[in-house]
């Protein structure tokens, strides 16, 4: 059958059975019944569904407030980790330049020729006027005064009260925030209670942003309609509708994103909000809540923290132009950020005052006088990321006290033992004294390596073992793997000291030494292990017989090791452990000559008794832990001890003051350094590991140089790693000129530098060489060369 | 007659009194200056410094706490905290007396005074180890100072610790 006929087929069937009009109309309506039941019942489900889903997501919403809003702490604070505070006193070597560079670091402002209020400074050619901020320590809150700094030259001259007039002994400048522990959201924040913001601040903020924020119930109708004719009126975005809750509410709950589910959510979480909370609650978390502007990679939230990143000052010090513009500023934080864009900052404070005037909030005197404020801003922090090597170290020890869950929610204040200038000095030291290397010898660097060469600088101040500084690679943003805590490295040579410490102490050596005390640097090969071991020196030569010191500071491997030999392997490895070395050692005639791995960092504890006077000093580099409501929760004292006598430390110092003067580290002097120092260079075999580790009697730093593959570098330390720790040390240490103390059994006798003998008519070369009282050289210097059958003095250098 | 007698007898006695101390004063220096020839006891032969030594040929290095000697900036500024640190113990708070002395320690590290002080809060703290440890550092530094040395052994006695130092295996 085809189609057509099938078609009428049934229009023919329709015709067959002709129904009439009263019953057709009667079957029709009971069909649209049925069809409208049926719908009517899908409706009905649909709406239960609906009704359901919205019960289900309201109960979600009032969970979600319930989880985060109304519980008592609503935001998860960052911990803050702090350097260590800095001392000025009269005589202190700072001049205005270096305060004024602290205290731009500390975000005070330049307010040009007068001081008004905290956080302030003015600078003159001679002397400078502070408004110190406040400050909690955990020993108690520090509250601000006005100081005014006098200086002769670069010393500090006087320091005087200038509220009172009298003379102070000594300022402390608060410690720098040098980073933060932030959860994944990275926002800044600090918690303000609604009473301790100014109110004009809060007044301002109402006015422009929810004028009728006392009349709506979280959702405003009016204010919506009013914006809809403005914006329709300038036909574009001026004004928004949101009230102050939907801002909370949208920053607080929901995603940046805008869209119409999230504007409805909005509407219905504000209303939520509003019925739970009363205004004064919901006017608080905006406060601290609201996003003001970026710090680096962080988000600047809620006014405190914005009041301390624009102004430099806590919030309840703000005048009222800096709240006027803190209020209109939350419309666009880019925009009118008044570091960056000074003049838009200055008009849209001014529109704001002028609201706050035609509110009736401020008068006219008050308006002209707010108005004619300057906008006096910190100094804009260019770096953002401080000591990222040595935060890092302090994370990890934070790690074995508190969660990181606790760090970034908690709000804790992490005080540390960093000294801001050294870690500057340290940084500049490495990545510009590395510039130079490469520069200078990169024909003897290794070709096409794929890595850059790196290095690693410790500064601990031994009386306290306080780390003062530290830069674990050349570039954090490229490797944050530490050197100087994460790497093991030989020693090389830098372990020597500890074998000639041995050697001049009584008490650890088999055989007794003195400085003046000959060895044979001759070749020679002992059995270690199933081989021999034949130790070779430096210059590929050999020296006969040599004083201790002479060894030491021209640092001969083949005396040295005999030297360890006859002192008693296991009493080397003693002294190192006594020392501070924790790593494994073997008492092996290889470990003379620093054939173990160490990490740069023991190597710096380790070398702390030299400075010390034999008393060992454990590094810290955390001093306190402290809640954000001021309990002290950790303290780290200062833990020292003696462990080796005074008199062979001061002996085995002197040498190292050699190794400086006219031995392997004599480069610190051609470099310009000036002051007291001691150190020793360190060159592992094929030239893997360049170190130096140098001190003067206040600051101890050690740089190491090399390659993360340990790559052949062709560099000694003198030449590679003893530059950078010249440059770090010109600038930390300066010329100090105080020497090591000496012990009372010490004394200093002239004796002859080659042979170690008194000096007589036949040898007048010498020096002033250090004995433990009562091992002084009895035979003179003819008597010794006769024995040794030597010609002529030979060491004319000395 | 018997008088005379008693006071010849009495006027031996006193010249023999004489003797007696003269050859006591006598044998004691003797033996105070054998004493300074041993290797480490006794006192040390009187020497120049280093720097005055002129044309000796035995001189003594600088003595003790050189850096930031007492009329330096340092040491004074130090020692305005320490005594800061005095008046927080004064009023029983140690845990101020101890913030005070260890910034005192901070300026000055050879500030002895300094240390003792801070060697003392920790004593009073419970903190015995970390209290010998400072002691030794102000022992160090204050070893020509017998005032103080007599303090520091005094502490050292109250930590159970006989006052003069041995060099004991460390641990921390």
């Amino acid at each position: 059958m085809s189609a057509y006929r099938r078609k009428n087929k049934l229009f023919s069937r329709k015709k067959k059975k002709p129904v009439r009009p009263k019953r057709k109309s009667k079957k029709g309506f009971k069909a649209k019944v049925k069809i409208f039941w049926r719908i009517f019942k899908i409706v009905c489900v649909l709406g239960v569904i609906a009704i359901l889903a919205l019960i289900y997501h309201f109960r979600g919403i009032d969970e979600l407030i319930e989880s985060k809003f109304d519980r008592a702490r609503k935001w998860d604070l960052p911990s803050r980790i702090y350097s260590d505070v800095e001392y000025i006193y009269p005589g202190a070597k700072i001049g205005v330049s270096g305060i004024v560079t602290k205290l731009d670091r500390l975000g005070y402002r330049n307010a040009g020729t007068s001081i008004n209020g905290a956080g302030e400074y003015a600078s003159k050619k001679n002397s400078i006027d502070i408004y110190l901020h406040n400050f909690e320590y955990p020993e108690g809150q520090f509250t601000g005064f006005p100081v005014r700094i006098s200086f002769d030259g670069s010393k500090v001259l006087n320091i005087l009260n200038s509220e009172g007039g009298e003379e102070l002994p000594l300022v402390k400048l608060e410690p720098e925030e040098i980073a933060s522990v932030f959860n994944e959201l990275m926002e800044d924040r600090t918690i303000v209670p609604l009473t301790d913001v100014p109110p004009e601040l809060v007044e301002a903020i109402i006015l422009i942003e929810d004028e009728r924020f006392f009349e709506h119930g979280g959702i405003d109708p009016i204010g919506i309609l009013r914006a809809a004719f403005v914006n329709l009126k300038a036909m574009r975005i001026a004004q928004g509708g949101s009230t102050l809750t939907q801002q909370l509410v949208k920053n607080f709950f929901l995603y940046p994103k805008k869209s119409f589910v999230r504007k409805i959510n909005e509407m219905v979480i504000a209303y939520r909000i509003e019925r739970a909370h009363t205004k004064a609650e919901i006017l608080g978390a905006y406060l601290n809540e609201i996003y003001l502007g970026q710090r680096g990679a962080s988000s600047v939230s809620g006014v405190a923290e914005a009041s301390r990143l624009y102004f430099g000052k806590s919030i309840s010090q703000l005048s009222l132009g800096e709240s006027a513009l803190l209020a209109g500023m939350i419309r666009s934080p880019h925009a009118y950020n008044p570091i960056t864009k000074p003049e838009k900052a200055k008009a849209r404070r001014d529109f704001v005052l002028k609201r706050m005037l035609g509110a009736e909030l401020i008068d006219g005197a008050q308006y002209n006088r707010a108005k004619s404020e300057r906008i006096i801003t910190p100094k804009r922090r260019i770096r953002t990321r401080f000591a990222p090597y040595f935060i890092d170290l302090v994370k990890r020890q934070l790690a074995d006290l508190y969660p990181q869950e606790v760090l970034q929610s908690e709000g804790l204040r992490i005080f540390t033992t960093l000294d801001m200038s050294m870690q500057i000095a340290a940084d500049t030291a490495v990545v510009d004294g590395l510039k130079s290397l490469e520069k200078a010898y990169g024909s003897v660097l290794p070709k096409n390596h794929p890595d850059p060469l790196q290095s690693c600088l410790i500064a601990v101040q031994p009386s306290s073992g306080y780390v003062r500084a530290l830069v674990g690679g050349r570039d954090y943003g490229i490797s944050q793997f530490d050197r100087c805590t994460q790497a093991m490295r030989q020693p090389g040579s830098t372990f020597k000291p500890f074998v000639y410490l041995t050697a001049l102490d009584s008490r650890r050596s088999d055989k007794q030494f003195t400085p003046a005390s000959l060895i044979d640097d001759s070749e020679f090969e002992i059995e270690s292990g199933d081989k021999m071991w034949r130790p070779k020196n430096y210059d590929k030569k050999d020296h006969g017989p040599v004083t201790l010191r002479t060894s030491l500071e021209k640092s001969y491997n083949i005396a040295t090791a005999k030297l360890a030999l006859e002192v008693g392997l296991k009493n080397v490895v003693e002294t190192a452990r006594d020392a501070g070395i924790e790593s494994n050692m073997s008492p092996v005639p290889s470990i003379a000559l620093g054939a173990i791995e160490v990490s740069p960092m023991e190597m710096a504890s380790a070398y702390m008794i030299f400075p010390n006077g034999g008393i060992r000093a454990k590094p810290i580099s955390i001093i306190g832990v402290m809640t954000k409501d001021g309990e002290l929760l950790e303290k780290k004292s200062i833990r020292i001890k003696r462990v080796f006598d005074a008199g062979p430390i001061y002996l085995t110092t002197n040498i190292l003051k050699g190794v400086v003067e006219r031995g392997t580290g004599r480069g610190v002097r051609a470099l310009g350094f000036a002051g007291v120092a001691a150190g020793k260079t360190g060159t592992t075999s094929n030239y893997r590991d360049a170190w130096f580790v140098g001190f003067t009697p206040k600051l101890l730093a050690l740089v190491w140089v090399g390659y993360d593959d340990n790559a052949e570098m062709k560099m000694s330390g003198g030449r590679a790693a003893l530059p950078l720790w010249t440059r770090f040390m010109k600038k930390a240490a300066g010329d100090e000129q105080g020497d090591f103390p000496g012990p009372s059994d010490v004394v200093l006798v002239k004796v002859n530098p080659e042979t170690g003998g008194l000096i007589d008519r036949s040898c007048p070369d010498w020096i002033y060489e250090a004995f433990i009282e009562g091992t002084e050289p009895e035979k003179t210097c003819t008597e010794i060369r006769e024995e040794l059958q030597l010609d002529e003095p030979t060491f004319k250098e000395f | 007659m018997h008088g005379n007698k008693r006071r010849v007898a009495a006027g031996r006695t006193h010249l023999q009194r004489i003797l007696i101390f003269t050859l006591i004063v006598i044998s004691s220096i003797a033996i105070s200056g054998c004493a300074g020839k041993g290797r480490r006891g006794g006192a040390h032969k009187k020497l120049p410094t280093i720097g005055d030594e002129g044309s000796s040929d035995v001189v003594r290095p600088v003595s003790v706490a050189p850096v930031g000697g007492v009329e330096s900036p340092e040491r004074k500024a130090s020692m305005r905290l320490v005594y800061a640190g005095k008046s927080f113990l004064d009023a029983h708070d140690l845990e101020g007396a101890e913030n005070s002395f260890r910034d005192a320690v901070n300026v000055d590290g050879t500030n002895g005074i300094a240390y003792y002080y801070l060697a003392y809060v920790h004593a009073g703290l419970g903190e015995r180890d970390s209290a010998l440890g400072l002691l030794d550092k102000a022992e160090a530094m204050l070893s020509e100072n017998e005032e103080w040395m007599e303090r520091i052994n005094g502490l050292k006695e109250e930590l159970g610790v006989k006052p003069a130092p041995t060099v004991e295996t460390y641990s921390f």
